[in-house]
């Protein structure tokens, strides 16, 4: 499935590195759409990027496309939700910037930009953990504002379609749905014998209220 | 905040990965100990974990080609956090080895290696969070200060390798403090995750500051608790989508009624039961053909887990910190040979270790897991064809691959004395094999004997061979418990039904003990020279090993045969 296909936030639960990685590749690789600058930002809680089976993909072998791709793949390390949002603003300056470097390259060139020139994929992995650290530091009220602001942040960012193109997924252990109401996991869930239910978790909360689809592998 | 490295520096800037020494142990971690991760190491008392942690310093002193960013040798820095057991000052530099190393070299190693005793829990945070405060503060007035002395050059790079021997007596006094303080059992389970996610999320951004690597040098500890894994227990269905509903089929199914197998997901029930003890109990059911429903008996199988997991704060939620860790590998023993229990009756058997490798983030390869991609086949087919599998009676190739891969990799090494060093032995590789000797007797240690006949039965040693490492984990667990030592010499064998009926006339002559299923251990009537302390003879190496209590030898027609009372 294409890129443009997915919609805004996707979570993806129990992902493996082998799925996600042909995931990134599929969307690194350049498409007839030459003019295309395809980032990825893969922002992580742990060192958890699967980089060999990525390079098994994409080698690192010294070809310019090749290379390009790797350059364009940033791993940014985030341990609290916090850092994630500070992130996030980052993202948002580095879009900025770079519409400001097109639009002056329109003006002295008298070319009229191309509609979708910036083309991001965001990667988040351990939102959960990010949820947690920030709550031994922060009470639960502070926590969730900051969970809520860094998600309809990631929102708008996917709404707007001025000169980018910004698609997020969200990767989910199968152990943070408790509550998810899909009928493969509802089941699992019932008919495990766990017997507990301390609450909603966080891939519960936002698989709920803020993404588009859950993927299930 | 930065925004993070592009993944071509990461990759140009990542340095080697740290070898172990073992090279089958190093080819399963692709390569050795990759860098920015935290490693835990758990095995049972005296099988070499501090030693091989030495090891893992001496090779990371020693190692030349580690010079990808053009540092040398004598910028490395490896601290050692000792805990309840303190070591000599000069323990670890006496044990590296120093063989192929010059006198210079040799002072440099020693200067690199630090060495601090942290005992409680709380200690251990601030040390990490006042490591990390420290190269902020270093970062930041870095361009004014340029003092070059070594000591402060060697605090800016921060350690690079650090090892901490005993991390689970740490936490495990930690969570006998909080009990003790009035924290209810109920919840010391979430608080010893959360302790733990805050402890290990400074420890990663440590290791993620300064480029190291952590090693957790753990004990093991004894458990029947079967921690449901949700993820491996989707593992076991087949699922046909059809759109609508879904046709599973589970081995691990309520009842053994094996003319309907065949359930719907909604009415299957799934026991929180290893897979070793619902595999054993279906195919005890399909050899002796028993067709009644009949519940299944829960078999406490003792497994060696690490105690980090295995302590009094037990739960379902330790994926919640194991997220932290890139592998947890564990050490355990096993002969050093694959033997042919009948061409090799006289041969001399030696023990080595086995480390197995268990994958924490379910990241091996998905090939064994079932594709996303629709399948060609008519649903029909896919329904007969499910329908067919599940009037086997021999178990299938899917489920031993499950089985398979519910255990990672495994790679024996053995201790060369020549050297000093711990080395790659034997079958190193993915594939664990053990002879499976005939005519030998064991307890009752549960489930896992029995699988491990009805996979004989069905001569398929690839069966056999892929489902080995659960066996030999509980094997030793159960064993443990019982006499306290190193058991990994037990080998499970068959008995047939004539040969029962022999030893049980001979048994009443011997004073011999029968046990469940066939089983016995045989009481010795008297026992010489042991002293009060009770020696096994190790059956294939005729050596004596001190196993605790009761005693185990083997007898002229190649029995083992164990005195409880001597």
């Amino acid at each position: 499935m294409e890129n443009e296909e997915w919609d805004l936030i996707t979570a993806w639960i129990s992902s493996t590195g082998s799925h996600l990685s042909q995931y990134m590749s599929s969307h690194l690789r350049p498409t007839e759409k030459s003019n295309e600058v395809r980032q990825l930002y893969f922002i992580d809680a742990t060192n958890s990027f699967p980089l060999q089976q990525f390079q098994n993909l994409i080698p690192y072998n010294g070809e310019d496309e090749n290379k390009r791709i790797y350059d364009n793949i940033r791993i940014i390390t985030c341990l609290e939700l916090g850092e994630l949002a500070m992130v996030l603003n980052k993202i948002i300056q580095s879009i900025q910037l770079n519409k400001i470097k097109r639009q002056k390259n329109t003006t002295t060139q008298s070319e009229k930009p191309k509609e979708g020139n910036l083309n991001i994929l965001i990667v988040v992995n351990g939102l959960e953990t990010m949820f947690r650290n920030t709550r031994f530091k922060e009470n639960v009220e502070v926590t969730h504002s900051v969970l809520r602001m860094a998600l309809l942040k990631l929102r708008i960012l996917s709404n707007e379609r001025n000169g980018y193109h910004l698609r997020s997924l969200v990767l989910f252990p199968l152990e943070e749905m408790k509550n998810l109401s899909t009928k493969q996991l509802k089941r699992l869930k019932s008919s495990s014998n766990r017997g507990q239910n301390d609450g909603s978790s966080v891939g519960d909360y936002v698989c709920k209220y803020y993404v588009d689809r859950v993927i299930i592998m | 905040m930065s925004m993070g490295i592009s993944l071509s520096q990461f990759i140009v800037e990542k340095q080697l990965p740290l070898s172990s020494g073992i090279s089958g142990l190093d080819d399963l971690l692709n390569g050795g100990f990759q860098r920015r991760s935290i490693y835990e190491i758990f095995g049972t008392p005296g099988i070499g974990k501090t030693r091989f942690g030495i090891q893992l310093v001496d090779n990371f002193l020693s190692s030349d080609d580690d010079n990808i960013n053009g540092q040398d040798n004598g910028e490395k820095s490896v601290l050692w956090i000792e805990t309840h057991r303190p070591i000599s000052d000069n323990f670890i530099s006496r044990n590296i080895n120093h063989n192929n190393h010059t006198d210079t070299k040799q002072t440099t190693q020693d200067e690199n290696i630090f060495k601090i005793r942290i005992t409680k829990y709380t200690e251990l945070l601030y040390f990490f969070r006042r490591q990390l405060s420290k190269k902020i503060k270093e970062e930041t007035k870095d361009d004014e200060d340029h003092d070059d002395n070594d000591t402060s050059h060697i605090k800016k790079r921060g350690y690079e390798l650090i090892i901490i021997d005993g991390f689970s007596q740490i936490i495990n006094d930690h969570i006998q403090i909080l009990l003790n303080r009035g924290y209810q059992e109920t919840s010391i389970h979430e608080t010893k995750c959360n302790h733990l996610i805050l402890l290990m999320t400074w420890m990663t951004k440590y290791i993620h500051s300064h480029n190291g690597t952590i090693i957790l040098l753990n004990d093991s500890m004894n458990t029947s608790y079967q921690q449901l894994d949700l993820s491996s227990m989707e593992n076991d269905f087949e699922v046909i989508e059809d759109g609508s509903n879904f046709f599973v089929k589970s081995w691990f199914g309520g009842m053994t009624n094996q003319n309907s197998k065949e359930e719907t997901l909604g009415r299957n029930s799934i026991p929180s039961r290893s897979y070793s003890e619902s595999y054993t109990h279906n195919n005890n059911n399909s050899t002796t053909g028993n067709n009644k429903r009949t519940p299944l008996r829960r078999n406490n199988v003792q497994v060696l887990k690490s105690s980090l997991i295995a302590n009094s704060a037990m739960g379902p939620k330790d994926f919640k910190w194991e997220i932290f860790l890139k592998k947890r590998i564990g050490f355990f023993w096993n002969w050093l040979n694959d033997t042919d229990a009948n061409t090799d009756k006289k041969s001399k058997f030696e023990r080595c270790r086995l480390a197995i490798i268990f994958d924490l983030n379910n990241d091996h390869d998905s090939s064994n897991r079932s594709s996303p991609e629709p399948s060609n086949t008519p649903l029909s087919q896919q329904r007969q064809g499910l329908l067919k599998r599940n009037n086997r009676q021999e178990p299938q190739q899917g489920h031993i691959d499950t089985l398979k891969n519910s255990f990672e990799k495994c790679a024996k090494f053995a201790y060369c004395e020549v050297t000093n060093t711990f080395v790659s032995v034997g079958n190193s590789g993915n594939n664990l094999n053990i002879g499976v000797k005939k005519r030998r007797r064991l307890d009752n240690v549960n489930g896992d004997y029995n699988m491990l006949r009805s996979l004989t039965t069905t001569n398929s040693i690839t069966n056999a061979t892929t489902t080995i490492p659960s066996t030999l984990g509980q094997i030793t667990g159960t064993c443990e418990t019982l006499k306290g030592g190193n058991v990994s010499n037990l080998i499970p064998i068959e008995v047939t039904q004539q040969e029962q009926e022999q030893e049980q006339e001979s048994s009443q002559k011997s004073n011999k003990k029968l046990t469940d299923n066939g089983l016995e251990w045989t009481t010795l009537s008297e026992q010489g020279n042991n002293k009060g302390v009770n020696i096994c003879k190790d059956p294939r190496e005729e050596t004596t090993i001190q196993i605790g209590k009761g005693t185990m030898v083997e007898d002229d027609e190649n029995d083992i045969i164990y005195d409880s009372e001597a």
